[in-house]
């Protein structure tokens, strides 16, 4: 069995690390040595040196500064989408839940018909139909996002629901709103809360990924995916260009992950999964 | 302890499959075999099909009856001699004793049937302004529909290609019977073309033997070069260049290309792109030299005019725009734009000047970039929008600035074909809507011009023309490069890339 101290230490550490990635992001102005957008046509594909960090790519623009506005871009995003998706998911999977009968029917088939189809494709197709750009991106993703959410609180309500706990407040005289707000999702928020942190980096990476197709932000902007994708180009001239986007994308997964999982181990010290 | 012994097992799958994955075929006993990859892999043999006909000539297969060479010069090869009778005869001598691949004699009845048949199937067949064509003894005489002074060159387009019209040709679209130095001995649809010496070539039969011609995309040549896959390798792309670089093995062999690399402007009514002062503003603000560097990474010229100067159309003589960016302001003023409120973009009538870049979702955004960047300096605001399928905004002339990339500029040895599809009224490639009368009083000149002297001539006037109006902004010139490995010597790189093996290929010893 883990420690409960070690438990704590290993939140400690990746909160503190994704604490500094976000704050990177959101000061990206003040820590960039550059514009991201400004380049320097003397200095085209440099290798990482004093002047610049990381090196420069095909346009001598400098890998770092783009690194800092790109985690901008592309965590800020990952974290609006995550936190729509669970908002709306989980509102309505409550409300599904606790009310049962045709609402419950409706929600859950509508849940159902979004589900059918395999994730990445919807939001592929969705983004193809709107057309590109980040504002429909992230529609498309969340129209695709919150079934899971739905499903997962539906699921957890209904197991809660005729706790006698519930009944107790019924009794006391709390009326449905209270008894949502007070008692259900209170008791299904923590659960949630893992798979909602582990959901950033995986939104994280359908964002790069889409931005290496192309289809999500648009040039210039700079966003660790489409870094990739203006990388690849150069992999074997450059590859600076291909690792600096790559390993933050790797890094910063792999930190959010770790999160969901020591919220997880917190929650349930004794290892009960 | 199972646990361990599966991961191993897992392990050693992967490594086992790494390792296959590295050979994929390993040299043919013989000696005199080589592998290659062609500057694009074409689906298709039959010359009277398409653009196949650029298959056959890549490969050495097919021949025509006048070829362009090394030299950008009009040469015999089916034939060896040729006169322009009249206005519009023009007599062709076959060269005696050339033998197709399956022993059969050439004969100018076999030429005519050719021809005809190219003619009637390919919908370019009409480019060719043909007539009739008739035998009068060793000669085939042609007689084209009216004057047509570039008449010669189109003989050297592809399409017309020569083939065994005698023999069956139900399976022409994979195993054409031709003249060439090799012949198709195995076609794999989308994989390879296994190609033969023809031992009846009558210039002489090549010293290799047998020669694979593999479906390798251009992303990948350089790889394929390293890991010996192939031993030659036509148009890498030049950002794989880097690997191959001080490979001692590997031999860059370039040559500056006739393709040329432009943006096409939208000059319709409606669209502020059809003022030729903010097109000419836009062109003053390009630096080619650093878009050239860019776009090639060291394997590519910046051009001004329509035609790179390998294609020796004299473009030294025109006058085109330069990197001035006081220039650019000052057309841009011109044509009504300054910066009234303060905001660093240009305006006009109170509004902004803001264009769109439309470029398809695959290809690299890297120049288009470049040149945002660079036109922000004049205070024009460019998107760039990233399409799914840029052909139908192109053809509804919905956009404002079109990425035309590697646009052949002399199909069939001379230009005029050119000219005509992109810049002319009604030209099929028309897409920028481009008129103007200077230009086509041009185009009537060069349906006059017969001798070189004169076309060059015209040609001269046709690109200051088009610079003056700057319908498009013409950019960099990439090089033809091919790989080579050392084993193989005397390799000529022909500017025109639909050209490529020949019968004088020798492996050292």
């Amino acid at each position: 069995m883990k420690s409960k101290k070690k438990i704590w230490i290993r939140f400690g550490i990746s909160a503190a690390f994704a604490v500094i990635f976000l704050l990177f992001a959101l000061f990206a102005g003040k820590f960039a040595p550059y514009d991201p957008l400004e380049t320097h046509y003397t200095d085209l594909l440099k290798a990482p040196c004093k002047q610049y960090l990381l090196g420069t790519d095909q346009m001598g623009r400098d890998i770092f500064s783009r690194i800092l506005y790109g985690g901008k871009t592309s965590l800020l995003i990952a974290f609006a989408v995550t936190a729509i998706i669970s908002v709306v998911g989980i509102l309505v999977g409550t409300a599904a839940g606790f009310w049962g009968g045709a609402f419950d029917a409706v929600l859950m088939r509508l849940s159902d018909m979004l589900m059918a189809f395999p994730g990445s494709i919807f939001t592929i197709a969705l983004v193809s139909f709107l057309g590109t750009g980040l504002p429909n991106l992230i529609l498309a993703m969340t129209l695709t996002g919150w079934t899971y959410y739905a499903r997962i609180s539906r699921s957890l309500v209904l197991s809660i629901k005729n706790n006698t706990y519930i009944e107790q407040a019924r009794l006391g005289g709390a009326n449905n709103f209270r008894i949502m707000t007070g008692y259900i999702i209170p008791n299904v928020m923590p659960s949630l809360l893992v798979n909602i942190t582990q959901d950033i980096g995986s939104k994280l990476l359908t964002i790069a990924g889409l931005s290496l197709l192309g289809l999500g932000s648009q040039p210039p902007t700079p966003e660790w995916g489409y870094m990739l994708s203006e990388g690849k180009d150069y992999m074997y001239s450059a590859p600076w260009m291909l690792m600096a986007p790559g390993m933050v994308i790797l890094i910063n997964v792999i930190i959010f992950n770790l999160l969901g999982d020591c919220i997880q181990d917190l929650m349930n010290p004794k290892g009960k999964k | 302890m199972k646990k361990r012994l599966m991961s191993l097992l897992f392990a050693g799958v992967m490594a086992c499959s790494v390792m296959g994955s590295g050979v994929t075929t390993f040299a043919a006993d013989n000696d005199s075999h080589i592998n290659l990859a062609l500057f694009t892999y074409i689906e298709g043999m039959d010359p009277a099909t398409d653009w196949c006909g650029w298959n056959l000539t890549r490969c050495g297969v097919g021949e025509t009856l006048v070829t362009v060479n090394e030299n950008m010069e009009i040469v015999g090869q089916l034939a060896d001699e040729w006169e322009q009778t009249d206005d519009t005869t023009y007599r062709f001598h076959i060269r005696q004793g050339v033998k197709f691949s399956n022993g059969t004699e050439l004969t100018p009845e076999i030429v005519k049937d050719s021809i005809q048949r190219s003619i009637d199937n390919n919908s370019r067949g009409g480019d060719l302004k043909i007539a009739s064509i008739d035998v009068d003894g060793e000669y085939v005489v042609f007689t084209t529909d009216g004057e047509y002074s570039a008449f010669v060159a189109q003989l050297t387009e592809p399409m017309t290609v020569i083939v065994d019209t005698t023999a069956d040709t139900s399976n022409y679209d994979t195993m054409p019977i031709c003249t060439g130095p090799y012949a198709v001995s195995e076609y794999v649809s989308e994989e390879k073309i296994e190609l033969v010496a023809n031992e009846n070539y009558w210039d002489g039969a090549p010293e290799i033997k047998s020669i694979t011609v593999k479906n390798i995309g251009s992303d990948t040549k350089a790889d394929a070069m390293l890991s010996g896959d192939i031993d030659l390798a036509q148009g890498p792309d030049a950002t794989s260049l880097s690997r191959v670089e001080n490979n001692d093995d590997i031999n860059i062999v370039k040559v500056t290309g006739t393709r040329e690399n432009d943006f096409e402007l939208n000059c319709r009514e409606g669209n502020p792109l059809s003022d030729k002062n903010l097109r000419l503003a836009l062109s003053y603000a390009v630096d080619r030299d650093v878009v050239a560097q860019v776009a090639g990474n060291g394997y590519s010229s910046p051009i001004g005019t329509a035609f790179p100067p390998s294609v020796g159309y004299d473009s030294d003589k025109v006058t085109a725009q330069t990197y001035d960016l006081d220039k650019a302001k000052e057309c841009l003023e011109a044509a009504g734009y300054s910066d009234t409120d303060g905001d660093g973009i240009v305006d006009k009538d109170g509004e902004n000047l803001s264009l769109t870049i439309s470029i398809s979702n695959g290809s690299s955004t890297a120049v288009s970039e470049t040149l945002q960047d660079m036109w922000k300096q004049i205070g024009v605001d460019v998107q760039i929008e990233m399409l799914e399928n840029v052909s139908d905004k192109r053809a509804a002339g919905d956009f404002d600035m079109l990425v035309s990339p590697n646009w052949q500029t002399v199909n069939a040895g001379d230009g005029q074909k050119y000219l005509m599809n992109r810049w002319s009224d009604g030209g099929s490639d028309n897409y920028s809507g481009y008129h103007s009368d200077e230009f086509q009083a041009v185009l009537d000149k060069l349906d006059a011009a017969f001798t070189q002297e004169d076309r060059v001539s015209a040609f001269v006037e046709a690109q200051q023309v088009l610079a003056d109006d700057a319908p498009a902004i013409w950019m960099y010139a990439n090089e033809n490069v091919t790989l080579v490995n050392s084993k193989i010597e005397n390799v000529t790189v022909f500017p025109i890339d639909y050209y490529l093996v020949t019968n004088k290929w020798t492996l050292a010893e």
